[in-house]
């Protein structure tokens, strides 16, 4: 059978994943067509890079619904490990891409997958350069799984060290916190709501080279599961500082607070996609925001609290209400689930 | 719903200024209070929602030396009681079963494991905003049993009410609600009967008074003589409340009577929702045999449905399943306690040790509306 994309009927099959016929027809129609044939000749990638100081990083991704307002789980799986790569101070250079696949899973929809991974790729500058695909049976997986891992190169520049981060350092978010997540809830249909909310999925590799090259940036993170709140958590913790954080100074767009009233989220503990969390020295703080204001992805920059000791405050992360009272701010604690009234 | 014309909901009621200057007319009078009465001014917060408000905005820290917060019952998730989740799950050994439930209450303990728990075993449960989702759950599930624990206080119970008059309309035969509903006005007169609670005011709930008016609680300022102020959910709504209470307090303490007030007008009316108190009049009658957590047994607080809907009534359904009762309670629970506002969270021994929200063995430790949860969530696990 050959593959043909724009046939609706065309599923994946058991067949696909056998290491015959079908699977090699798949690779080569489909995979290889969208990637190039480099992808598929050897059993592993050649690279060749100057440079001692390399990064690695992989991230899988299950996400549920695939396509959400401003974008899917295939741009989504180049970004995330992209901007994994990136926020360490790195340029990401090759991609590699595993799929697992569930029976009966459209063959168009699988084309359109890579399409938008390879439209993702060339955004970042990266190439995609082997995969695998694997195919289980139907009700073992939800239609598709991406792994990605991603190599990356210090140039000229030494990976971001965390212990770097000094009190009094100032701490910034890119953009507007909590699009992805409080996107992906608005998707879900058993919630029923109505929203042109648009996801933040989208690379910042140059949010964090503007950065890198006009601020004294100590240390950066990619807020993305358990948000904002998580990340601070677990950062203070490992450094034992404190972060202070002042409520009034967090950009949020009027959708996402919208949403998080109803269903009873804190922006703070929802996934975000394209916004990461920069330690900043307190002189570079304007510089720091200054170099990223031109940039579409990074346009609610903000700095959003400073660090602290912990001194006089066991706590890692503290929040400022309005009100000026400082209260504990939590990681989110395992699945985000809507209150009941 | 559409979640675009939010702006002014989220943020006009959240305003800072507006907030300071409640703030600054609150401090001067509730000093004044605790001078006069020579101890500090005790507030009943009724709703879990008011909790939460209080903790998140740091409200209950602005006047800690003259006001002291009573967090009261009206936490539905906190309120169930084990056997609840325990028949579920007995339920859901069965496997057309699907049990369709709220999101926090999903993490409530039962006695052996919670319904987050059962699903990780390969049990169906399926987390729904609205009963009619679960209805229509149903609907695409026709070879299944889809069960919907319906629980929460007056707020919850008119749409229950309507999905099974739907459900009937339509005749769906896979579809049955658990009606674990708890009445607030009997809860309430329990909490009030409890000598043992002293109270200045109280902070009512917002919600509940949108379906049942504000009329149903004037018998707690004509027979309890207590100041009950109807609260909407944000900061400013919490503050203004407040000092409405106080500024009748100080009228009382200047021999004026106590009364009802509504801060929260722009949602409640005096007699409420007739639509929706007709449909509960409609598929429910009051039931007496629960046991709530913190209220204790035969309280005429529950509900269950008419008999014309036992088709749609899941314990008539598929009957009361004998659970597997552990002879002695895992750790001493000082949950009721807290429930009735006799505790705070931090006096019971167990909070932020062995009851923590990633490992709750109280539900008031679940919900971001619970007492302990609240605490925890912005206080931290040592207070």
């Amino acid at each position: 059978m050959k593959i043909n994309e724009s046939d609706s009927t065309q599923q994946i099959t058991l067949a696909h994943g056998g290491g015959g016929q079908l699977t090699h027809s798949l690779l080569i129609e489909l995979i290889a067509d969208v990637f190039g044939d480099n992808v598929m000749q050897d059993d592993q990638a050649r690279l060749s890079l100057q440079s001692t100081n390399l990064a690695f990083s992989t991230d899988s991704f299950v996400v549920s619904p695939r396509r959400f307002n401003g974008g899917d789980i295939g741009c989504l799986s180049v970004f995330g490990t992209v901007n994994d790569l990136v926020v360490g101070g790195a340029v990401a250079r090759f991609i590699s891409c595993a799929f697992i696949i569930e029976e009966g899973f459209s063959i168009a929809e699988l084309k359109d997958i890579c399409q938008s991974m390879k439209k993702a790729a060339q955004l970042c500058g990266v190439d995609i350069v082997c995969g695998d695909t694997k195919v289980v049976p139907k009700g073992q997986c939800e239609g598709i799984y991406i792994n990605t891992s991603g190599i990356g190169q210090y140039i000229n520049r030494e990976p971001l060290d965390m212990h770097n981060i000094a009190i009094g350092d100032k701490i910034i978010v890119s953009r507007d916190i909590g699009r992805h997540g409080a996107c992906i809830a608005a998707t879900r249909e058993e919630y029923g709501l109505d929203s042109d909310l648009q996801s933040d999925c989208g690379s910042l590799h140059r949010v964090s080279e503007a950065l890198l090259r006009h601020a004294e940036i100590k240390y950066m993170r990619d807020a993305t599961r358990g948000g904002v709140a998580a990340v601070l958590n677990e950062l203070a913790g490992t450094i034992n500082k404190r972060f202070a954080i002042t409520e009034s100074a967090i950009p949020t767009c009027p959708e996402v607070d919208g949403i998080c009233e109803l269903l009873g989220f804190n922006p703070l503990h929802l996934a975000n996609e394209g916004c990461l969390i920069a330690i900043v020295s307190e002189q570079s703080c304007e510089k720091a925001l200054n170099a990223i204001s031109e940039l579409d992805e990074a346009q609610n920059a903000a700095c959003i609290g400073e660090v602290c000791s912990t001194e006089n405050n066991n706590a890692l992360v503290t929040l400022k209400s309005v009100l000026g009272v400082d209260s504990v701010l939590a990681s989110p604690n395992g699945e985000l689930l809507p209150r009941i009234c | 719903m559409n979640t675009q014309h939010n702006d002014w909901l989220s943020s006009g009621f959240k305003d800072a200024q507006l907030m300071q200057n409640l703030v600054n007319k609150i401090t001067p009078l509730a000093n004044e209070l605790h001078q006069q009465l020579g101890r500090p001014v005790q507030i009943m917060e009724v709703c879990g929602g008011h909790t939460h408000t209080l903790f998140r905005y740091g409200i209950n820290t602005l006047f800690e030396r003259d006001i002291e917060f009573i967090h009261g019952p009206g936490c539905p998730v906190c309120v169930l009681p084990r056997e609840v989740i325990d028949q579920c799950i007995a339920w859901l050994t069965n496997d057309t079963c699907i049990l369709a439930s709220f999101g926090d209450a999903i993490r409530v303990p039962g006695t052996t494991m919670s319904l987050q728990q059962a699903r990780a075993q390969g049990r169906r449960v399926e987390v729904v905003y609205s009963p009619l989702d679960a209805l229509n759950l149903a609907k695409k599930n026709p070879d299944k049993e889809v069960i919907f624990l319906a629980i929460g206080f007056d707020t919850t119970m008119p749409s229950t009410a309507l999905t099974v008059l739907q459900a009937a309309a339509q005749n769906v035969t896979n579809f049955s609600v658990y009606p674990v509903h708890i009445t607030l006005i009997p809860t309430l007169k329990v909490v009030l009967g409890d000598s043992s609670i002293m109270l200045d005011g109280l902070i009512g709930p917002g919600h509940v008074s949108m379906v049942i008016g504000t009329k149903p609680y004037d018998f707690i300022a004509n027979e309890y003589g207590l100041p009950f102020v109807v609260a909407g959910f944000e900061p400013l709504d919490v503050l203004q409340s407040l000092y409405m209470l106080l500024v009748q307090k100080k009228q009382m303490l200047a021999g004026a009577g106590a009364r009802v007030e509504n801060q929260y007008a722009r949602a409640v009316l005096t007699h409420g929702n007739a639509n929706a108190l007709r449909a509960m009049a409609q598929v429910y009658t009051p039931q007496s045999k629960s046991i709530w957590q913190g209220l204790g047994a035969n309280q005429e607080v529950g509900v269950t449905l008419q008999p014309e809907y036992n088709q749609f009534n899941a314990e008539f359904k598929f009957g009361a399943y004998q659970c597997e009762r552990e002879s002695t309670h895992l750790t001493p629970i000082y949950c009721d306690q807290v429930i009735m506002g006799k505790r705070s969270p931090s006096q019971c021994p167990n909070y932020g040790k062995t009851c923590t929200p990633q490992s709750p063995l109280g539900a008031l430790m679940v919900s971001s509306e619970g007492a302990c949860a609240a605490w925890y969530l912005y206080n931290g696990a040592t207070v």
